[in-house]
């Protein structure tokens, strides 16, 4: 073994050391780190990163110390986007196919967007609606110029909201009167109030969100911030807080109602703020009178006295806010909920003070295709009126419930374009591959979910010199737009990036547009210290509605148990699957690695004779898959959880194969009235199968030591 | 080394970890593993327990439904004082520096793991195969410190490559290394701040001052392996 070590050890080459006569154009100094300033494009959170680089290669991913959103800090996912930069499998040029699914053939870049501008030019001078664009919710420059290339091809554009946030936006319009971004006061905070907001995973800006939860705990000298989770099992997030509140899944709003109902009963609320917001305190008591504490015990399934623990405390510790996440907001009744956490605010006086519910208007907040939408376009899909397709940065085939049909619609298209850094189940199916540079190699305007006061624009920026020559998404989407339109003097992605610096709030220190751009390159962006920005008049236009019943897909005597999905904190929704650093890195809560699986209660689990790493049929309505069981000890009895973010069936030597995608499980239901997805509604039942591999967990399934031992 | 010359030395490098402020979240995790060219093993390898991590976060289960609570613990190398890693060492591979670090020379080490068997807290790991970065994965590696080869024990080292930046910086700019100018990966990255690195031979550095808060506790103090990574209780409701 010793003499093994030794060997092994000494059979590279040595190489040649070539001294370096001609200084290399990019920059770099031989034995020198450089620092380059950028914006993580891994999630919406839109964080500010230095790239450590070395010799012309991108080493390691730190936090940006000055950048007002996350403060110099970042999460596993955003250390990881080193290795979309390098991975092995990364798409380096142009494919076609000749037939579906067919053998790719390398193409140039110039036969692609030829091929792609006829086909579109001749499609739509035939009929408007022939091409269909379909992103993730774009804004800046991408929105522009998928804009002008919907306008140029009369096509229709769907912007997938994977991560469901329109119910959010829908819910700020509602009460506050303007889809504005949401910031949180927490570190000020005293108390906090989260329903199913998963803050410090995978929430709105979970770092930005983590580093003010440090503070809310530990920075005050005299005061520890108090932090209640209300949710039907216990996430990374809910096992930080001091209490957790295991309720019915979708009754997060009759909790919040119930909060509310008690702060005016009791007069707890802050009177300047109700007087702010023009809240009519009488009618919103009538609305919500039937939600006392008994009655939401018993909807929601707590012991009456920490309903009122919970209310008391929001009521007495100033400043508190509430916060609702994506879990509630999948279910049926989701905008209510949604709603009630912003009466919350408004009753406490978050909303708007010190420790605040930021409703600034931000230009260009992003617009996500509606339920109506999305189904429509499916359905035109199917029916073979979408005669070319464009998808960029996407992968509907696993983050989309699998009934919508998608999968039926997309083999009815005759020309399918896909355009991404990594090979996934869009790009095995596309008749043109178009590669995209990995988000370390180009230029994006970015604008963060949670954009703290003052903040202008984040920019991406190449870091590297790119491993494989490609132009950015945008110079491919202009040079489709010139070609189809025939207009050559369409400018191009860098000139229209400096515009939109330039085109950003002077700020007198700043001077010259020239300087403003190599600020917005040193800072990885541009923003102010001292801008209030534009505040929404503070209106309610009505009392909050009371929250409806959820809805659920399946009958509880067929399917016992709901199944309760959550976007992965180490995969998201699977766009992060491909990074061996984040498929080795155990899941927070199970401790799992490269594999996806369902949580069931310790009592669910004797009742059907399971245990930790048995097999079973997880069916639904719907469908139906096969997963290992993690005996989970903070779930409901009568839910069962599984990840988002495996199951890829074609895509990359990391996450191929592994795992299974829970999305084909789900019943589309929607809230109709509001024109909303519901993706959190269906119901399951659990049949033991023979085992299909083994499930492997870095700690001991039921705790890696005792606890007491360590002296906890 | 002596006790009294430990005791003069300039630097005790030391960490506090506050649970009251980690989120459990694994950020550090990975952090550590693009700082110091940590491999990853593959499904196979993790089953057989043979991952890599030089930081990892425990998972505590306490109680039962619906009184229960789970705690994370990061744990990593406890860079001991009386480290029981380092006697048994046959080739004197593992040894302790002078500024409180247990040392690991990797073109030393024989692989015997003897050092791995003496660890209580299970922070050392084995290169039991040799490390795979395919191309151009091998792009990210640092140029600031080795990859180990097959049949080497490798541990967390502190990040001794910023450390010796660090100092290096200092003595260039003829001053001493102040306060929270070194900072390894894992609490370069934590979003709460719950990782907080120093000197603990300076009574005015931060880790220093947090290593006196009464939640202060070490892990497995009993065994009196005096570790330098100092734990804060996370809190509870104080009504509870």
């Amino acid at each position: 073994m010793a003499a093994g070590g030794v060997l092994s050890s000494c059979t590279r080459d040595a190489g040649q050391l070539i001294p370096l006569l001609i200084p290399p154009d990019d920059g770099s100094v031989p034995g020198l780190a450089q620092f380059y300033a950028s914006t993580c494009l891994q999630c919406p959170a839109g964080c500010g990163i230095h790239v450590r680089v070395f010799e012309g290669r991108a080493k390691k991913i730190e936090g940006n110390p000055d950048h007002p959103v996350n403060r110099g800090r970042l999460c596993a996912r955003g250390q990881a986007a080193l290795q979309e930069l390098y991975h092995p499998d990364r798409i380096q040029q142009p494919f076609g196919r000749r037939e579906r699914e067919g053998p790719a053939e390398p193409e140039t870049w110039a036969s692609a967007t030829d091929r792609i501008a006829s086909r579109f030019r001749e499609l739509s001078t035939r009929a408007a609606g022939n091409v269909l664009l379909y992103t993730p919710p774009l804004q800046g420059i991408r929105l522009e110029l998928f804009n002008k290339l919907a306008v140029a091809v009369r096509a229709e554009h769907i912007q997938d909201d994977a991560l469901n946030t329109l119910v959010h936006l829908t819910a700020a319009r509602e009460v506050v009167g303007t889809s504005a971004s949401t910031d949180y006061g927490l570190a000020e905070a005293q108390f906090v109030l989260s329903l199913g907001a998963d803050i410090l995973e995978t929430f709105q800006s979970p770092v930005r969100f983590a580093e003010a939860y440090g503070r809310m705990r530990r920075d005050r000298p005299t005061v520890r911030g108090l932090f209640i989770y209300a949710g039907p099992r216990m996430s990374q997030t809910a096992a930080c807080a001091d209490e957790w509140l295991p309720l019915k899944p979708g009754t997060e709003g009759v909790l919040a109602a119930g909060i509310a109902r008690y702060l005016i009963e009791n007069r707890l609320y802050d009177p300047a703020s109700v007087v702010a917001w023009g809240l009519d305190l009488e009618s919103q008591f009538k609305v919500l009178n039937r939600f006392d504490v008994a009655r939401v015990a018993e909807m929601t399934d707590l012991p009456e006295t920490r309903v009122l623990r919970v209310s008391r405390d929001f009521g007495r510790f100033r400043p508190a806010v509430a916060m609702a996440g994506d879990g509630p907001a999948a279910h049926t009744n989701g905008l209510d909920t949604v709603q009630l956490s912003h009466l919350l605010n408004i009753l406490s006086g978050a909303m708007g003070q010190e420790a605040r519910v930021d409703r600034r208007v931000h230009p260009g907040s992003p617009v996500p295709s509606s339920v109506t939408e999305m189904q429509t376009a499916i359905r035109r899909m199917e029916q073979g009126e979408i005669l070319a397709a464009l998808f960029m940065d996407v992968n509907p085939l696993l983050t989309l419930p699998a009934s919508l049909g998608f999968r039926k619609a997309l083999a009815e298209v005759p020309f399918i374009i896909s355009l991404n850094t990594l090979p996934n189940e869009m790009t095995e199916r596309a008749d043109i591959v178009l590669p995209s540079p990995s988000t370390l190699e180009r230029f994006q305007d970015v604008y963060p979910v949670v954009r703290p006061t003052g903040f202008q624009l984040g920019l991406a920026q190449p870091v590297v010199s790119p491993l494989y020559e490609m132009p950015s998404p945008e110079d491919v989407l202009i040079e489709i737009v010139r070609k189809v339109t025939g207009n050559p003097r369409e400018s191009s992605h860098l000139s229209r990036l400096k515009d939109r610096v330039a085109a950003t709030v002077t700020d007198p220190r700043t001077g010259l547009e020239n300087e403003k751009w190599f600020r917005a390159l040193q800072q990885g962006g541009l923003w102010e210290e001292q801008d209030e920005g534009t505040l929404a008049s503070p209106i309610m236009k009505s009392p909050v509605p009371a929250p409806r019943l959820p809805r659920f897909s399946g009958t509880e005597q067929q399917f016992p148990f709901i199944l309760h999905l959550y976007v992965s904190p180490m995969l998201l929704d699977g766009r992060s699957a491909a990074l061996p650093w984040l498929q080795e890195a155990p899941d927070p809560m199970t401790t799992v690695q490269w594999n996806s699986w369902v949580e069931v209660n310790p009592g669910t689990a004797a009742q059907l004779g399971l245990v930790h790493g048995d097999w079973v049929e997880v069916e639904s309505p719907v469908a139906s898959i096969a997963l290992p069981v993690v005996v989970f000890p903070a779930i409901r009895p009568d839910v069962v959880a599984i990840p988002k973010g495996q199951g890829g069936e074609r895509g990359d030597r990391y996450s191929r194969g592994r795992g299974a995608n829970p999305m084909v499980l789900v019943s589309t239901e929607t809230d109709p009235e509001n024109d909303l997805p519901a993706w959190g509604a269906t119901r399951v039942r659990l049949q033991k199968v023979p085992s299909r591999g083994s499930l492997i967990t870095s700690g001991d399934p039921s705790g890696s030591y005792r606890g007491e031992l360590i002296g906890l | 080394m002596n006790q009294a010359e430990s005791d003069n030395a300039a630097y005790h490098w030391g960490m506090v970890i506050d649970l009251d402020r980690c989120t459990g979240c694994g950020a550090c995790v990975v952090a550590c593993q693009a700082e110091n060219n940590v491999p990853t093993v593959g499904e196979t390898l993790c089953s057989q327990g043979r991952e890599m991590q030089w930081i990892r976060i425990e998972r505590y289960w306490e109680g039962q439904y619906p009184e229960v609570r789970a705690r994370f613990i990061p744990l990593l190398c406890q860079h001991c004082d009386n480290a029981p890693c380092e006697p048994v060492c046959p080739v004197y591979a593992s040894y302790h520096t002078s500024e409180g670090l247990n040392g690991q020379v990797y073109n030393r080490c024989v692989g015997t793991r003897y050092c791995a068997n003496n660890c209580p807290f299970s922070a050392r790991v084995f290169n039991f195969f040799e490390p795979e970065w395919p191309e151009p994965l091998n792009n990210q590696l640092s140029p600031d410190l080795t990859v180990r080869s097959k049949g080497v024990m490798e541990k967390c080292t502190f990040c001794i490559q910023r450390i010796r930046r660090g100092k290096e910086d200092a003595k260039l700019e003829g001053r001493p290394v102040r306060d929270e100018d070194i900072v390894p990966a894992c609490a370069q990255t934590c979003a709460p701040g719950a990782i907080v690195f120093g000197n603990m031979a300076d009574p005015e550095s931060r880790a220093f001052r947090l290593a006196r808060s009464k939640r202060r506790f070490r892990l497995l103090e009993d065994l009196g392996t005096e570790p330098s990574v100092i734990y804060l209780k996370g809190g509870g409701r104080e009504d509870d």
